[in-house]
């Protein structure tokens, strides 16, 4: 009768609580159309095989932190992390391992150093400097493929491409990567670049619009491209360049006219929905393709991995060094909509 | 299991139960919830602050790493254009516009030191400093030291924390990698911990990734061993209720961005908790006494239920035991007084029949006793009647005489004015003129004595007792072989009874016909021992137990018979019987 009694209360009391032997998914923030997508595919795919529930730390690390304090309290069976602030998962990882729960992180890597601490934490992702020589491929072909003929892009005809780079949060790994790897790749294909300006953007569209006006003012008669570290900030480029008259449709076909003189060639990385949309209606000439399906499908056969002891290898994707799984970029550019030299 | 109980009990003790059971459970859910709703506001307040906290940081070190973005870009572009003096003049603003910032100084990829917005000496080596050292190993991220003396320049004495990133500058139009050093002093850092209030003994203590000592705001943690540190080692990252120096604390250690670090808030939440532990003994108390109360009122309930029954229960075991005491008066529930009224009725009707019974009983031992009493008479007086006639016959005149007037006394006694209860004097005085009259009748072949404690005189005894006995001693004791028999008569008191003793010296009677002739005695047999039966009854129904017959014998030595009855005085029962 007590025992039934306790039960009755047990279950009143906790039947509310019944996240445990879930799954986790601690996204940094979910206005990012990329993390967005990513986050999206992951629930879908990971939903097939475990629940899973999704957390967004609306960028900030403090209440990510709360979310997986909250999380490893609940007996998970793993946790699939998006840091707000890849250097300061060490305690995470720390905690997570004396809970004995497993960690994927996904999109920021962590320090090699702090991934060292478990033997159960990997990262999913993709290798920024890739996007970043992707990116100078696609802008070699912009300019016609011949680092001594530069083409009509080449609007002073110097035969130096002067371009504004739109890099993402200064400090952020992927920034630096991609906006070195651009520059160093199109140096060792031979191109001459000028890098009129970089211009910080974190990421953000809102920003990226914000600042272009400016830029404009100051470069508009020298640019002849504009490099981004991600779609998001290219679009806020391109928002920015329609207001201030670029992009005109001189055949009124509802795209834009790559051959006008109007039109700016802008590139971004991510390969977003809104991106290829507007890659469509000519205003962005390319981007690179961070592949978030794969990603997702990447990170979801990693944790079936862990919790089911499937074979990575079975799925096509690798496991690098024992914790690192490398997710390719792609280059995507509408080629019949390119221009011919 | 309530089968052996009272109703009473049952009552009490299901209601009990009920309310027992339903106010342990309000009780305990109640508390369940107030703890937990404290329990979240403690740690929602607590987060709260410790967010604050956090976020200030925040803000001062994303103020630090944009001015330190700032520099890096500048760099590479002043560098390229090689404005040195311009890039030193840019460093030295940034310095002086900043509260804490010592000093910003670009060291080259040799250690060598580039620009300074500082005139002070810069010291040799700077390229085996750890600051240094780490900002090349890791190049894409922000360097946070752990405070020291400053050690850029030489002589240094300000306590800084060296923020380094690696940047690239041009140096002859190659791309190079120096290190941006920016010093900050500590007292923006502590000036920080210090502005938020964290109630009594609350402290903050930060720490870097090797869990060492950035900056404790208490005094008294300040190395490795102390119980604060050992607590947020145990935690890592989260929030906790913990008791330090009897102090209830929540702790919170969070991480900081961009500088490994992590802040542990240590924030003194005993007014919480005495408040919580104030309204949890007020719940207790409450609870307490509404078991008392209820209590108090399941005991008075019952009662009202049962006592009326318990009354009438009570009464009715009185009358088990044999008391047809007075009526029960119950006032309480229509059930139970109504069954009281059934139950006075029978009682009333089991008293009637018993009176009757009684009366009854008592008419029909009269009339027994009247008989009994009569049918000694013809009897004698056809003997003794036969005696006188043959007496006459014989001309013994005297003895006619002699017997004539014992019997008149005989038979004055024998009527006593139809009293049944006489004095025992005149019952001995009736047995000497019953043995005078029988001595002639039976030729002087026995003789007799009397022998009378004075005690006996003033007692009474039921008449014509002692005649049928002494009858029976005549007949059955002598009348054949003996030719000298002897009668004794003994009268007298003992253990608080009087006792007539009738003793003759015949040829006795064994065990066995002492037993028959009680057995006789005793029932309403007639076949023989009329006279003895005849006695015992009168005596049994006159007397009750209190009277015994009791016979003893020596076969060819004697018979004793006697009388044993209690003692009454002549005043005492004349109307009896």
């Amino acid at each position: 009768m007590r025992k039934l009694l306790s039960l009755v209360l047990v279950v009143f009391l906790f039947g509310c609580e019944s996240a445990s032997g879930h799954v986790h998914l601690f996204i940094y923030n979910m206005e990012d159309p990329y993390i967005e997508v990513l986050a999206e595919e992951i629930m879908e795919l990971g939903s097939a095989h475990y629940g899973i529930t999704l957390h967004d730390a609306q960028n900030s690390q403090i209440i990510q932190n709360e979310m997986i304090e909250e999380a490893l309290g609940q007996n998970p069976r793993l946790l699939i992390i998006n840091p707000v602030d890849r250097l300061g998962v060490y305690p995470i990882i720390e905690k997570a391992k004396a809970a004995g729960v497993p960690l994927i992180f996904i999109n920021r890597e962590p320090l090699a150093r702090d991934l060292a601490i478990s033997d159960q934490a990997f990262y999913v992702g993709a290798r920024a400097e890739q996007s970043g020589i992707l990116q100078a491929e696609l802008v070699a072909q912009l300019f016609g493929g011949d680092p001594q003929a530069l083409n009509m892009h080449d609007k002073n005809g110097d035969n130096i491409i002067q371009a504004i780079i739109f890099k993402g949060e200064q400090g952020h790994q992927d920034a630096e990567l991609r906006t070195t790897y651009v520059v160093d790749e199109l140096g060792r294909l031979g191109y001459r670049l000028d890098v009129l300006t970089t211009e910080i953007a974190d990421w953000n569209r809102e920003v990226a619009y914000l600042a272009t006006p400016a830029l404009v003012d100051a470069y508009g008669e020298s640019v002849e491209v504009f490099m981004s570290n991600n779609d998001a900030m290219a679009l806020g480029i391109i928002d920015a360049l329609i207001e201030l008259g670029y992009f005109a449709d001189l055949d009124e076909n509802l795209n834009v006219d790559q051959t006008s003189s109007t039109w700016m060639p802008v590139l971004g990385i991510d390969g977003i929905e809104q991106a290829v949309s507007r890659m469509q209606s000519g205003h962005l000439y390319a981007t690179v393709l961070n592949d978030a399906l794969a990603q997702a499908e990447a990170t979801v056969e990693l944790s079936k991995t862990i919790l089911f002891g499937s074979i990575l290898g079975d799925s096509g994707y690798e496991l690098v060094d024992g914790r690192y799984v490398w997710v390719d970029y792609k280059k995507f550019v509408l080629d019949d909509e390119m221009p011919e030299n | 299991m309530f089968r052996r109980l009272s109703i009473g009990q049952g009552f009490f003790i299901a209601m009990m139960t009920v309310i027992t059971a339903t106010l342990v459970l309000a009780n305990f859910m109640y508390v369940t919830y107030f703890n937990n709703a404290t329990n979240d506001i403690i740690s929602t307040s607590s987060r709260e602050i410790n967010k604050q906290v956090i976020m200030n940081y925040e803000r001062y070190i994303d103020e630090v790493i944009s001015t330190a973005n700032y520099l890096a870009r500048q760099t590479i572009e002043l560098t390229e254009d090689g404005a040195l003096d311009e890039l030193e003049t840019l460093y030295r603003q940034s310095a002086e516009l900043s509260d804490d910032m010592s000093a910003a100084v670009l060291v080259g990829t040799d250690g060598g030191v580039l620009v300074s917005s500082d005139t002070r000496r810069a010291s040799s080596g700077l390229e085996t400093r750890s600051w240094f050292v780490n900002a090349r190993r890791d190049r894409d991220i922000f360097h946070f030291s752990a405070p020291h003396i400053q050690d850029v320049f030489e002589n240094g004495s300000v306590e800084v924390i060296t923020v380094t990133k690696s940047v690239d500058y041009i140096d002859d139009g190659v791309v190079r990698q120096g290190v941006l050093v920016i010093d900050l002093t500590t007292v923006n850092l502590i000036g920080l911990a210090q502005k938020t209030n964290l109630g009594e003994n609350g402290h903050i203590l930060i720490l870097n990734e090797s869990s060492d000592f950035i900056y404790a705001s208490s005094f008294q943690c300040n190395d490795a061993t102390c119980e604060s540190k050992t607590v947020v080692d145990d935690i890592i990252l989260g929030g906790r209720s913990v008791v330090l120096d009897d102090d209830h604390m929540y702790v919170n250690v969070n991480t900081l961005k961009h500088t490994r670090w992590r802040i542990a808030t240590f924030i003194n939440v005993n007014t919480v908790v005495a408040s919580r532990q104030e309204l949890t003994y007020v719940q207790y108390g409450i609870f307490t006494g509404a078991i008392i109360v209820s209590l108090m009122l399941g005991i008075v309930l019952s009662n009202s239920i049962t006592k009326p029954i318990s009354t009438l229960k009570d009464h009715m075991s009185k009358v088990e035991s044999g008391a047809l005491a007075g009526e029960v008066v119950i006032s309480g529930q229509k059930e139970i007084t109504s069954l009281a009224r059934t139950f006075n009725h029978m009682i009333a009707d089991i008293k009637g029949l018993m009176e009757r019974l009684v009366s009854e009983q008592k008419e029909k031992r009269k009339s027994e006793f009247l008989a009994l009493q009569t049918q000694i008479n013809p009897h004698f007086l056809y003997n003794t009647l036969d005696s006188i006639v043959w007496l006459a016959e014989n001309n013994r005149n005297a003895e006619v005489i002699e017997m004539v007037i014992a019997l008149s006394h005989f038979f004055r006694i024998s009527i006593s004015r139809g009293k049944n209860i006489i004095s025992a004097e005149d019952e001995l005085k009736h047995a000497n003129h019953y043995l005078s009259i029988q001595k002639i009748r039976y030729n002087r072949t026995f003789d007799y004595s009397l022998s009378i404690s004075p005690e006996v005189k003033g007692h009474t005894v039921v008449k014509l007792v002692l005649q049928p006995i002494i009858e029976n001693a005549i007949h059955h004791g002598m009348i054949s072989d003996h030719e000298s028999g002897q009668i004794d008569i003994r009268a007298y008191v003992k253990e608080g009874r009087l006792v007539f003793e009738v003793e003759n010296n015949g040829y006795g009677i064994t065990e066995d016909k002492i037993k028959e002739i009680r057995g006789s005695m005793t029932q309403e047999s007639k076949a023989n021992g009329f006279g003895l039966r005849n006695v015992y009854q009168r005596l049994k129904l006159y007397y009750g137990e209190e009277a015994d017959v009791i016979i003893t014998s020596e076969v060819d030595e004697m018979t004793n018979v006697k009388l044993v009855m209690p003692l009454r005085k002549e005043t005492e029962d004349e109307e009896t019987a």
